[in-house]
Parts: structure tokens; sequence; C-alpha cells
């Protein structure tokens, strides 16, 4: 089990690191002007024929991307957890 | 492939949103009756999460992220996509503002069904043509993120056909923009996602169908 415990281990570090280069990443993309393949095809269509249902603030979605990387993180330790445990 | 409120009828959200339904609920019936395999399906939404959360710079001016589907697909298969899928979709259009809450059926047509069994298709063959577990489940992954995003240039076109060249036109144009864009971190995913099965195959602590001959090389 030590060996599938340290590759769990391995893996979230990795995951925590990727949500880091992630972070820097999306800097990156903004900071060079990159624009979001999704915005950039919305751009050639006819404008929204209706408001969003919901439209969380620009801090929010910041704090929201963040969170996500998070869960993800949170869901691969518990992921290893289990998977240890059950390997025992 | 997130298509954002407001861009597709809603005559087309319902239909999607028909489509997408029964395999939402044989996805649900699925993780039900999977709880033996509840810390690989929490390894596969880890990793949908954390990987559609990176927005990477891309070619020509875009920017754009994995779609994460290729590990839950072949750890707990294509069937639980759908509902794994749904939940980030919700939470990203809920709090991160990417795509809808009324393309919610398009956005999981394309992210949790189109992506990921043409990936399982796609592997599957590719293994019983003979080709090696690596370059299976590379090839099968690079082009279940594409098929994703093609899956969401026929929706985008089917609800705004060109003036002249109909639906094929449009599909095409919304095609080229995410192909561009895509091929290269479509490339990055599939690396990465092998690298990753590979050390969980490798460690003895999960088994792949037609992973073992490759975890001994």
């Amino acid at each position: 089990m030590g060996g599938m415990g340290t590759t769990m281990r391995n893996l979230i570090l990795l995951m925590a690191f990727s949500a880091a280069l992630g972070v820097a990443a999306w800097s990156l993309a903004s900071a060079t002007g990159r624009v979001d393949a999704d915005e950039r095809v919305s751009a050639m269509l006819p404008p929204p024929s209706r408001p969003a249902l919901w439209d969380p603030s620009e801090h929010l979605q910041a704090l929201s991307f963040g969170g996500q990387a998070a869960i993800g993180v949170a869901l691969l330790a518990f992921a290893w957890k289990g998977l240890r445990r059950r390997a025992s | 492939m997130h298509i954002s409120e407001g861009f597709l009828p809603l005559t087309h959200c319902a239909a999607w949103a028909c489509a997408s339904a029964p395999f939402l609920a044989h996805a649900v019936s699925k993780l039900n009756a999977s709880r033996d395999k509840r810390y690989l399906l929490a390894a596969s939404a880890g990793y949908l999460f954390t990987l559609t959360a990176l927005k990477l710079p891309s070619v020509a001016g875009s920017s754009s992220h994995p779609t994460g589907v290729a590990l839950g697909t072949v750890l707990a298969g294509p069937a639980v996509m759908p509902a794994l899928s749904l939940i980030v979709l919700l939470f990203q259009a809920l709090l991160t503002a990417h795509g809808g809450l009324t393309t919610l059926g398009a956005n999981v047509f394309s992210l949790g069904i189109a992506g990921p069994w043409t990936t399982w298709l796609l592997w599957r063959f590719a293994l019983r043509c003979g080709l090696g577990d690596k370059p299976a489940i590379m090839l099968a992954t690079a082009i279940g993120s594409l098929a994703t995003y093609a899956c969401t240039s026929l929706q985008l076109a089917l609800a705004h056909p060109d003036a002249t060249g109909g639906v094929a036109a449009a599909f095409a144009r919304f095609a080229a923009v995410f192909a561009v864009t895509q091929l290269p971190v479509a490339a990055v995913e599939a690396v990465f996602t092998v690298a990753v099965l590979r050390a969980l195959v490798n460690s003895g602590g999960v088994r792949i169908d037609g992973w073992e001959a490759w975890a001994q090389r």
C-alpha cells in the first residue's frame, strides 16, 4: 500500500502544483491579451437573446476558479485516504 | 466548450436537455451501483474539477482549458461521466460565469457524453487494432477533447446556420476557431492524462482492462 499511498500523495501534490500553474497560466493568458476561445466564438454570434439568469461578479468568479481547483485537490485527497484505508 | 446563456434558442436548450436526460439518469444509477468505486470516482471528479479550472494560453492569441474527462472515462467508464460533468458545469455556471443554466443540457452533452464516449470508443478500438496502451490512450484523450469542441461547434451551428452555407459552413467556421486553440491543449492533456494513469496503474492500486501488459513493461 505504500506505493499506492505515495502515488496518490504525489498526485495530490501534482494537482496542487497544477492549480498554482493554472493561476499563473491564466494570469499569463490575460497579461498577453489572449482571448478565451469560447469568448472568441461567442463574438462571432448574434448578441445573446436574453440576459443571464445568474451573473456572478468578477471578484466571485476569480475566487470561484481558485475554489474549483481546491475542490479538485480535496476530492483527490479524499480518494487517496480512501484507497489507502481500503488497501490496508 | 461552454455555451453561455442566451446563445441558444430555448427550443434548442430544451432539445439538448432532453437528449442528455437519459444519459444523466443512467449515470446516476451507475453511480449508485458503483459505491465500491467511490474513491476512483472521487479521483475522476477531482481531476475533472482541477483541469477544467486551468485556462491555458494557446496559439493564435487564444486561451482554452483541457476537458479532463479521459481519466474518469478510463477509470470508471463513460457512462458515469454525464453526472460528474453536470456537477462541474453547474458549479461553473453558478460561480464562474462559464456556461449557463439554460444551456446546461447542451454543455453536458458535449463535455459529459460526446467527449467521454469518443474517448472510450477510440481507446477500445485502438487497443483492438493493436496500438500500444500508451499511444492508444493518448490518441483517445486528444481526439476526445477535440470531439467535445466539435460537438459544441455543431450545437452552435444548428442554432446559428450560415446565411449562405447553412449548418455545414457555420460548423466549419466555429470548429476552425476551436481547433486552432484546442490542438496544443489537447496534446498537453493527452500526455498529462497518460502520466497520471501510468502512475496509478504502476502503483498496483488501480487495475484497468488492457493496461496490465503496459504496466509490466
